[in-house]
């Protein structure tokens, strides 16, 4: 039962304890500061993206960013533009020496031919 | 013999009531004079206010200089009550009058700019606070995969206008008043610690009289909640 009335007597005391209170103060040389922030903040636009882009995470990030980009282009071009380009090439050569496949004209039939 | 006497008994009494007449009319007049004395006062301030306002929305520096020393003060209090930090609630403090700067020409004059000012210092206060949660959330993260230790929070804030005898009570009640939800927060801490009436912390807060003494009573059965528990663990 003291128990009870002790922590009863504590939490009434630590609710009035702010009776009285005074304001805190800000302080000294505050109105400089907040100029200083103000100057600061009043600095061009290309000046904030300046100081927006060099910080170190957001500097990594576009580096880090750009690295995969590349990478994602480099990988996509690579493997299927090989293939392509070898499909092309056999392509054109048969156009340039005029050997479709479903006429006869392989090196080997023409070969022949001029041997008859 | 007896007539003159009784004469003399008329004068003084007559003497008597007229000085009683004067002291209680000069009693008047000086209340009077002190009332005149406030009102003009006031009239003078509101003028004097207005006429700051509308220098500072001209870009008038040495209106802003008058503006920060006449009200830092006040926001430093509010934002320290939120925060319950010395160093963010000067940055706070900060924040809030280059918004101040930077947004007059947005002031209408509808509230009085004290109220303005308050409230600009409550959303700042607030965005930190959210701010810090998300940080210490993310730090609880970071300690479940064993990166960081985190120590048990321990009441340790000191307001620097708590009186001397009530020191340690306070600690542990500001600490109790960072479990409060928002508004009760914000009401209890405008009320108590910035010594607003309820009037005037409605104003701030934008809602009734009887929802700011709603939320105060709320505030008041947590806080009380909560030191119970606290007590009970630490006794």
């Amino acid at each position: 039962m003291d128990h009870k009335s002790d922590i009863d007597n504590k939490v009434a005391e630590a609710l009035n304890s702010l009776e009285g209170i005074g304001r805190a103060s800000a302080g000294p040389y505050f109105y400089t500061r907040v100029k200083a922030r103000l100057d600061n903040g009043l600095r061009s636009k290309w000046e904030r993206i300046g100081s927006f882009l060099s910080r170190p995470a957001i500097a990594l990030s576009v580096v880090f960013i750009i690295l995969l980009a590349n990478l994602f282009v480099l990988v996509k071009h690579i493997s299927p533009a090989a293939s392509g380009n070898n499909v092309s090439t056999e392509q054109s050569m048969e156009n340039a020496y005029d050997l479709a496949s479903n006429t006869n004209n392989t090196i080997l039939t023409i070969l022949d031919r001029e041997d008859e | 013999m007896s007539d003159s006497l009784w004469v003399r008994g008329i004068n003084n009494r007559e003497t008597v009531t007229t000085a009683g007449l004067f002291t209680s009319l000069e009693r008047f007049l000086n209340q009077l004079k002190l009332f005149v004395i406030s009102l003009l006062a006031i009239i003078f301030s509101a003028l004097d206010e207005r006429n700051l306002i509308d220098q500072l929305k001209q870009g008038d520096e040495a209106a802003f200089r008058t503006i920060v020393q006449t009200w830092q003060d006040m926001v430093y209090n509010t934002a320290l009550g939120i925060v319950q930090n010395v160093q963010d609630a000067e940055d706070i403090a900060q924040d809030v009058f280059v918004q101040v700067y930077q947004s007059v020409s947005g002031f209408k004059g509808e509230s009085k700019f004290s109220t303005w000012l308050y409230r600009i210092t409550i959303t700042k206060a607030l965005d930190h606070e959210r701010r810090k949660k998300r940080k210490k959330r993310f730090g609880l993260i970071k300690s479940l995969f064993g990166d960081e230790n985190q120590a048990p929070a321990i009441p340790d804030f000191q307001h620097p206008g708590v009186l001397l005898d009530n020191k340690e009570h306070a600690k542990i009640l500001f600490a109790a008043i960072t479990q409060l939800p928002e508004n009760q927060r914000i009401a209890f801490a405008l009320h108590k610690i910035e010594g607003l009436s309820y009037q005037e912390v409605s104003e701030v807060m934008n809602t009734s009289v009887s929802s700011v003494e709603s939320l105060m009573h709320r505030a008041k059965n947590n806080l009380k909640k909560n030191l119970e528990e606290y007590y009970k663990k630490n006794s």
